[in-house]
């Protein structure tokens, strides 16, 4: 009896599963690539030690790195929360990643790396989320949870050059463009969307998209660099 | 007619300096929420003069709107003033030349924000404006017109350094200088609020009360200086500076925090010391105003170390603005309720203060 129930869900879900599609595509980057400036990182030795220039513009051979490209209209919130938990960690005096995903309820870890003091400061849209300070990198983590869809913007006050990015998705269909400018999206039923990418910089830009089963999808942003968020 | 006209002008005056604390508070939360460029395009906000009010465009758009209001105000006070002195014409001229000016920035900002180009006859058309405002103060007959046209010429100066931080992405200067002239403005309205108020009896030392507006507006200008340079938190322990009374061998952005740090003593010493001399010669206003001027410096202070303590939470930093704000105001005040009077109102306040 046992048995038959098994089968009979897998019976049930093998073509759900089937049907899940991928989107795949590239952010393009059209424009004149803006020359990465110097962080001016001189007021805290420990910064000082390394040269770094602004990381905000990272695009080679056409194609614009660190977009979060996510699905924001017609789809479904995500079944199960990711377990995996979200890592954001602070090395160098720089927040690594720049910009990474999470669902909402999935769990935030933020580090610190870094022997001096940062203090995470975390914004969604104008309003602070939370401000504490990490006085080095003996320093418990600071865990929270992604609440809302949007972007999370991290900040360190001490050293204002410092920022990172989480977009946050209810259906976690989203990814974010690797220095190929390419990104995946897995695991989309059939239908229609509303698919965007933001940037950072460059702001958002929107796509209607239809996905068919047994059709790959292939989505194409381009970014001309005189967008401003 | 005319003292009612006169009423209507310093009341108006003291609602707009009102109105302008307002101003500098919202400013102060468009910096602290990180909205300076929650608009893209500046006057308007994606194209629009009345954009979704979400999020940081609903904070950077409402400062706007009541730097509008505050600028029509300003507007408004350059006819009464001249007006109630017989100069209707150039009134029109004034509003003329402040209409011209503010078109022309708005088109040049419109061109440079679509092609990164400033057209060169609107921005003459803006320089003209402002020389044209020098001059109608300089034709003003009476100093409430010459203030009220100064008001307006600080104000629109103050809304065109605004667009620039937009348009030019936040650049740490035209910052500075956004604050520096809204305390002035602010400033010029008290002057006009005050200018037609009967004195109050008052023995004032005139020279340190200058001395000590002008080192609180040093002040505040140096706390803009560290607040855009990124120099509000190179030194989180207190009262030292990491580790040292006054650190050496460090970046210029911590002497200038420490410099900072250290004035505010010297600012609390100057306003105590002009306080105290100014409140044992005088009664009303000018005592109240002697009175609280050292308690908002101990305020101030105590919200400059409640800035580093809490990593620049908004209250904190936001509250160490508007603070600032009133003390100038506060000094301002002072000058004006004590400015020259005539021999006979000072004895009773000499014989007061023996």
């Amino acid at each position: 009896m046992k048995t038959l129930k098994t089968l009979a869900v897998l019976a049930a879900l093998i073509p759900a599963a089937a049907m899940a599609e991928t989107i795949e595509g590239t952010v393009e980057f059209t424009g004149k690539v803006p020359t990465a400036a110097k962080l001016h990182r001189e007021a805290d030795p420990f910064c000082a030690k390394k040269t770094m220039t602004d990381p905000s513009v990272e695009s080679k051979g056409g194609k614009l790195a660190n977009v979060w490209v996510n699905i924001t209209k017609g789809a479904k919130a995500a079944a199960k929360v990711p377990d995996k938990v979200v890592s954001m960690d602070q090395k160098d005096c720089m927040y690594d990643p720049r910009m990474t995903t999470a669902v909402v309820g999935e769990k935030i870890e933020a580090k610190n790396g870094d022997p001096v003091l940062h203090n995470v400061h975390v914004y969604a849209g104008a309003a602070t989320l939370f401000n504490k300070g990490m006085p080095n990198s003996s320093a418990a983590p600071i865990e929270t949870v992604a609440k809302e869809e949007g972007v999370m913007k991290w900040k360190c006050d001490v050293h204002p050059w410092m920022r990172g990015y989480i977009g946050v998705s209810k259906s976690g269909l989203q990814d974010v463009t690797k220095g190929d400018g390419d990104f995946k999206i897995s695991d989309v039923p059939p239908g229609k969307y509303t698919i965007e990418a933001w940037h950072e910089k460059y702001g958002t830009k929107k796509q209607e998209v239809t996905v068919e089963a047994g059709k790959p999808t292939k989505v194409v942003f381009k970014y001309d660099g005189t967008e401003k968020a | 007619m005319f003292e009612v006209l006169a009423q209507v002008i310093r009341r108006l005056a003291a609602f707009a300096a009102l109105l302008t604390l307002v101003l500098i508070t919202a400013g102060g939360l468009v910096t602290n929420t990180d909205s300076g460029l929650a608009c893209p395009d500046w006057p308007t906000c994606f194209g629009s003069p009345i954009p979704k009010m979400v999020g940081g465009v609903a904070v950077e758009h409402t400062h706007r709107l009541i730097a509008t209001a505050v600028g029509l105000i300003a507007a408004a006070l350059v006819v009464l003033t001249l007006r109630r002195a017989g100069q209707g014409r150039l009134a029109a001229l004034a509003t003329l030349a402040s209409t011209v000016l503010l078109l022309s920035a708005f088109y040049a900002a419109r061109v440079k924000f679509q092609t990164d180009a400033v057209p060169p006859l609107a921005a003459a058309l803006v320089f003209i404006g402002f020389a044209a405002c020098g001059l109608i103060a300089l034709a003003a007959r009476e100093t409430d017109g010459k203030l009220a046209v100064g008001a307006l010429g600080l104000v629109m100066a103050q809304g065109l350094l605004g667009g620039m931080t937009v348009i030019y992405r936040l650049p740490p200067t035209v910052l500075i200088l956004h604050l520096a002239t809204s305390m002035l403005f602010l400033s010029a309205l008290l002057v006009l609020a005050w200018h037609a108020r009967a004195r109050e009896p008052a023995v004032a030392p005139r020279r340190l009360l200058w001395f000590t507006t002008a080192v609180v507006y040093l002040q505040i200008l140096l706390g803009a200086t560290v607040r855009h340079t990124g120099a509000g938190l190179v030194c989180t322990d207190l009262p030292f500076c990491r580790g040292a009374l006054w650190p050496t061998g460090v970046h210029p952005a911590v002497h200038l925090h420490m410099t900072h740090r250290a004035l505010a003593f010297v600012v609390l010493v100057l306003v105590a010391w002009t306080s105290a001399r100014m409140a044992r010669g005088s009664t009303g206003l000018v005592r109240a105003l002697a009175l609280a001027a050292p308690a908002l410096v101990v305020l101030q202070i105590a919200l400059g170390i409640a800035t580093i303590l809490t990593f620049k939470d908004l209250v904190p930093v936001t509250a160490h603005l508007l603070v600032g704000a009133l003390l100038l105001a506060t000094q301002v005040s002072l000058l004006s309720l004590t400015r020259a009077q005539p021999a006979e109102t000072l004895l009773p306040a000499l014989q007061a203060a023996a």
